[in-house]
């Protein structure tokens, strides 16, 4: 079981994220995130202490993220988010961070796609025009 | 089997073989190097599938139990050792003599036996599921030129799938041990956080995979996948992925081969010609997820579509030497013959006879130039069996050396790269036998205990220079001399410059050695290095430190066939020198002679050039004309000017050889036969620079009197 816990640092909400991210510990990180979200401040995701990852946190981070987002309300990863593990797992599971999520929410994704906020593709940028 | 398919498969083995000895020879230095143990694997792995298809059945036998050595070192159950590498390089001369031997008329058992014993040796007791695969794959000779296909996946798995112990992402692993995968997560479906429950699964998937697989291979990695969600595997026909076309698949044909959208509704949007995908959202045809992932299959099928099209386009099919000479010397018949056309046109002054003689020209030129093209191949190519040459006589001498290789892309005619490999082998024997010293005198001279051996190819305009150069003791002058006094091939009391006497190794039979080895030092190799090099119309240079080490220098023509030429006469010979030598060519006039005050000088801009008159070189005995060109040629040393009597203008000269004739005039390096008939003789501009030097002809004298 992590050790996974939320805190309030900074006046931003940090969700520490320790040992495997993965389907056993899914639950632990869920309750985590809620808390992150109840707080009702800017959420930081600290994954510095994570030794690996499945779909199971993706799915959270997509879900916290789109959370975030219908509250207008910021998400920042930690820097370590671009971690070759981190980077590498998204990318085996088709989440190519140089693109956006499918999720729509209605928001501009350039700007506020917390997690694709790098990436600049759009729909209209993307395409070959017929 | 076909005899030509076995000597097909011979020389992929060399090539093979020459891989693998320099892949090797790499993995000693560096041991830990997966990627190039992975290489080593395929490439023995590919030796043994091609031996057993066309016939040579010991051969792919004995590579297999390397390839099972190999298996075991990339998977990290054996370390990489020094013997390991050494008994593999000895497996690989024992698989080239079975390579030689098809039939295995004289199969030596007792070798055989004794290096698989050996091989044996490394290995762990290997558990009998690995022995079982290594059998299987022993029995399965590889596929050559297996089609590849592309498969869309598509996989929504059931919501409990994770509960159930099923992760995904082992399913994309797999795919990507396929070949190449490309997979887009749908996460449309994804709750808000309050709403989900983390043990679900509401991701879903597509996958685009390029592969030689078969769809069953697919759909057998999904196979714990069936009946816990949507699975649909389907192959993109070559037609949907417009392979013959330049674009790539349209969003409206992703859409609606997916069933995304109806081909009434592509016309509908196709009346407002904007984007597709947005006006298919706009209008409420689709969803933006949907047009998301058409956009991801389309980037994707781009990428592969490209790698397909680059893999045909790298293709390529082996064609005996002899084939290629054979067409060389066709293209150079019809280079002459449309010569003597153009000469002909000329004369007739027929304006659709000059058309088409002006057509077949440019065709020819074409034409030259592609077969000159294909007759180019990088000089490493002659070099490959360096690398084992230096490791083995290196480990005979225990000697300390490391090559180095600089330039190996340098492309030169294969009949050069043929004629390079002998001498290159005897200066390499030379450097290690006689230049670079022992690890302990080495350091007692200050130096690092491994010597450095460098092979460095560079163009040098129409040539292109390759350099053996050691760090090891260089040439004794002294010693070299009191050799040559000693077996009278100069007398004591000679006076020579330095580099005169370096040029005494190249007389046969010398040697400064005081022992002979089964390496060097009889005597017999700079003289075949230096006829070797000049039977190609190359040249040797020496320069050595003693102390510091030494540079043989290999002049050689990029080509042996066909050249660019500028065509000039003097008296009545014709010449040609290698365009690529000339810079410009301006009328000798009474003002260029005049400003010169009396010398043999041009001030050309900014620079001084000096001239010299051809019939004086060559002693032609006719009268120059009144008007005389200046051919200002940029040779290996210096610029200078070539006074002539008239320039004809550029011709495409096909190089023939002058036999004996012109044994001893070292200016002419070949002939060339003209459209009318006439021969015009190849002159070398760099060698005519040499014997101005030598000759020291005045270009301080008097004008010349005409």
């Amino acid at each position: 079981m992590t050790d996974s816990y939320m805190e309030i640092k900074d006046d931003k909400a940090v969700a520490h994220i320790e040992g495997p991210a993965v389907i056993d510990t899914a639950v632990q990180i869920h309750k985590v995130f809620c808390d992150a979200l109840e707080s009702k401040k800017a959420v930081v995701i600290d994954i510095i202490n994570v030794s690996g990852y499945d779909s199971t946190f993706f799915q959270l981070i997509r879900s916290l993220c789109y959370s975030l987002r219908l509250e207008n309300r910021t998400l920042e990863l930690d820097e370590k988010c671009k971690s070759d593990l981190f980077y590498e797992t998204a990318k085996e599971m088709g989440i190519d961070l140089r693109n956006d999520c499918t999720r729509n929410c209605g928001s501009d994704v350039s700007k506020e796609c917390y997690f694709t906020k790098l990436i600049k593709s759009s729909v209209k940028s993307q395409e070959a025009p017929l | 089997m076909n005899m030509s398919f076995q000597k097909v498969f011979m020389e992929e083995a060399q090539e093979l073989f020459d891989a693998l000895e320099n892949d090797l020879i790499r993995l000693e230095e560096n041991k830990n190097d997966y990627e190039l143990i992975n290489q080593i694997f395929r490439e023995m792995h590919t030796l043994k599938g091609s031996g057993a298809m066309f016939g040579f059945e010991q051969l792919s036998k004995f590579a297999h139990k390397l390839e099972t050595m190999y298996d075991l070192i990339r998977n990290k159950k054996l370390d990489v050792t020094s013997e390991i590498i050494s008994t593999s390089l000895e497996s690989i001369d024992f698989l080239k003599v079975l390579r030689d031997d098809p039939e295995n008329k004289n199969f030596d058992n007792a070798r055989e036996k004794r290096l698989a014993d050996l091989i044996q040796t490394f290995l762990p007791v290997p558990d009998q599921a690995l022995r079982e695969k290594d059998a299987a794959q022993a029995d399965v000779p590889e596929a050559a030129g297996k089609r590849q296909k592309i498969y869309r996946i598509y996989y929504k798995p059931d919501r409990d799938i994770f509960t159930k112990g099923i992760n995904p992402i082992v399913f994309f692993r797999n795919l990507s041990a396929l070949g190449k995968s490309f997979c887009f997560a749908h996460e449309e479906e994804i709750p808000v956080i309050k709403e989900m429950n983390p043990e679900l699964c509401y991701t879903f998937w597509t996958c685009i995979v390029i592969t030689d697989a078969s769809i069953d291979d697919v759909k057998d990695i999904f196979i714990f996948a069936e009946g816990s969600g949507e699975l649909t595997i389907k192959e993109i026909s070559d037609s949907e992925l417009k392979i013959e076309e330049s674009s790539v698949p349209l969003i409206g044909d992703i859409l609606l081969s997916k069933g995304d959208i109806t081909r009434e509704e592509v016309e509908t949007v196709l009346g407002n010609r904007r984007f597709f995908g947005e006006r298919a959202v706009e209008m409420g045809f689709t969803s933006k997820e949907k047009v998301a992932s058409a956009l991801f299959e389309q980037s994707t099928l781009q990428t592969v579509k490209k790698e397909l099209v680059s893999t045909t386009v790298t293709s390529s099919i082996r064609v005996q030497n002899e084939k290629l000479n054979v067409l060389t010397n066709a293209v150079s018949e019809l280079v002459t013959l449309q010569a003597r056309l153009t000469q002909f046109s000329e004369a007739k002054k027929e304006v659709e006879l000059t058309a088409i003689s002006e057509y077949l020209e440019k065709l020819t030129s074409s034409l030259r130039d592609t077969v000159m093209m294909i007759r180019m191949v990088p000089v490493e190519e002659g070099f490959t069996s360096m690398h084992r040459l230096i490791r083995d006589l290196a480990k005979d001498l225990k000697k300390e050396v490391k090559l180095t290789i600089v330039g190996g892309d340098t492309e030169l005619d294969k009949a050069v790269i043929d004629n390079l490999k002998d001498p290159m082998m005897h200066l390499v024997r030379n450097s290690l036998d006689h230049a670079l010293e022992f690890p302990d005198e080495r350091v007692a001279a200050g130096k690092e205990p491994c010597g450095q051996v460098i092979i460095k190819a560079e163009h040098l305009g129409s040539h292109v220079m390759i350099s053996v150069i050691d760090d090891g003791k260089g040439l004794d002058s002294e010693k070299i001399r009191a050799k040559a006094v000693e077996k009278g091939l100069i007398a004591a009391s000679d006076n020579l410059t330095e580099d005169e006497i370096f040029q005494l190794i190249f007389l046969p039979g010398f040697s400064t050695a005081e022992k002979t080895t089964n390496i060097s030092g009889r005597g017999v190799g700079m003289d075949v290095v230096k006829k070797n090099i000049e039977s190609i119309r190359g040249e040797v240079i020496i320069e050595s430190i003693k102390g510091s080490g030494t540079k043989i220098k290999m002049k050689l023509p990029i080509t042996l066939a066909i050249i660019d030429g500028l065509l000039f006469s003097v008296g009545d010979e014709l010449f040609v020198v290698n365009i690529s030598s000339v810079s410009e060519c301006l009328e000798l006039t009474p003002e260029i002679r005049a400003a010169a005050g009396n010398r043999n000088i041009l001030k050309l801009r900014d620079s001084i050039i000096p001239y010299v008159y051809l019939r004086d070189i060559l002693d032609i005995n006719k009268s120059p004309k009144e008007h005389e060109q200046i051919i200002i040629m940029q040779t290996h040393e210096q610029t200078l000017g070539l006074v002539v009597d008239s320039v004809e203008g550029k011709h495409q000269t096909v190089v023939k050889t002058t036999g004996r004739l012109f044994a001893n005039v070292k200016e002419v390096t070949g002939a060339t036969i003209l459209g009318d008939g006439r021969i015009a003789l190849i002159l070398d501009a760099n060698r005519i620079a040499q014997k101005v030097n030598e000759n020291k002809f005045d270009i301080q004298s008097e004008i010349r009197v005409k």
